[in-house]
């Protein structure tokens, strides 16, 4: 290696390669995240979560949109209700905005 | 058993914050049918009870109290008392807004049904928000 070669090694600024930093994607997919006041299914009843716990508490409700028990259940063993497992009496929003809501078909 | 806020509600509230709606008063009403909050509800969805010498309560703006460590507190406890013989059983109360009626949220209570059976039986609520 030459003098000059050398002495620009030492003082030459490092070359950095261009580094792609990916841009985060913001989607607007319905919302499926567990809360509190949202329709679960529970075996073969529909309830709302009312409490997160260890176990949580669920209200079962009826047909007629009433509350008929209160169980607690653990929150693995039980999953969103679809659109359509909601007593109709108690979807007072449209099928679309309960889609936004993760109460897909 | 913790407030609920419906979907309504929610939009609303978030409406207001931003100035987009201005907001209202709210109204405090009892509830007698067997309902839990969820967040499909609207006003609707709750039966209002009609005891003889019930009427909802508007809270106005100016009674609330200042909001400190993220709760804020009507200024005084409200109370609901009954006037004569009913058979109404009280499961909890849902707050809507005076004009546009639109439901804010509700509360079931854990102790509910509570029974109103005679003059004398009362309901009393302090009306009170906390954010977490």
């Amino acid at each position: 290696m030459s003098f000059f070669s050398y002495f620009n090694s030492l003082f030459s600024k490092p070359v950095v390669g261009e580094i792609e930093v990916p841009i985060p994607e913001i989607t607007t997919a319905p919302s499926s995240s567990w809360r509190e006041g949202m329709w679960v299914v529970s075996g073969t009843d529909v309830g709302i979560l009312t409490q997160f716990g260890i176990p949580c508490e669920v209200h079962l409700v009826s047909s007629t949109g009433e509350t008929t028990k209160v169980i607690k259940v653990s929150l693995n063993t039980i999953r969103q209700a679809t659109w359509e497992e909601i007593p109709e009496c108690r979807r007072c929003i449209t099928k679309e905005q309960g889609k936004e809501l993760g109460y897909g078909a | 058993m913790a407030l609920n806020v419906p979907d309504v509600g929610e939009n609303l509230i978030l409406e207001m914050i931003t100035n987009k709606t201005a907001s209202q008063n709210l109204v405090l009403k009892l509830y007698k049918n067997n309902i839990t909050p969820s967040d499909t509800d609207t006003a609707a969805t709750y039966t209002e009870v009609g005891f003889p010498g019930y009427s909802a309560i508007t809270l106005t703006g100016a009674s609330w109290g200042a909001a400190a460590s993220g709760t804020i507190t009507y200024g005084s406890q409200q109370t609901f008392t009954c006037s004569g013989t009913s058979t109404d059983d009280v499961y909890g109360y849902y707050i809507v807004q005076s004009v546009s009626g639109v439901l804010l949220y509700s509360e079931r209570d854990a102790s509910a049904p509570f029974a109103i059976r005679n003059s004398g039986d009362a309901v009393k609520i302090t009306p009170t928000i906390s954010a977490n």
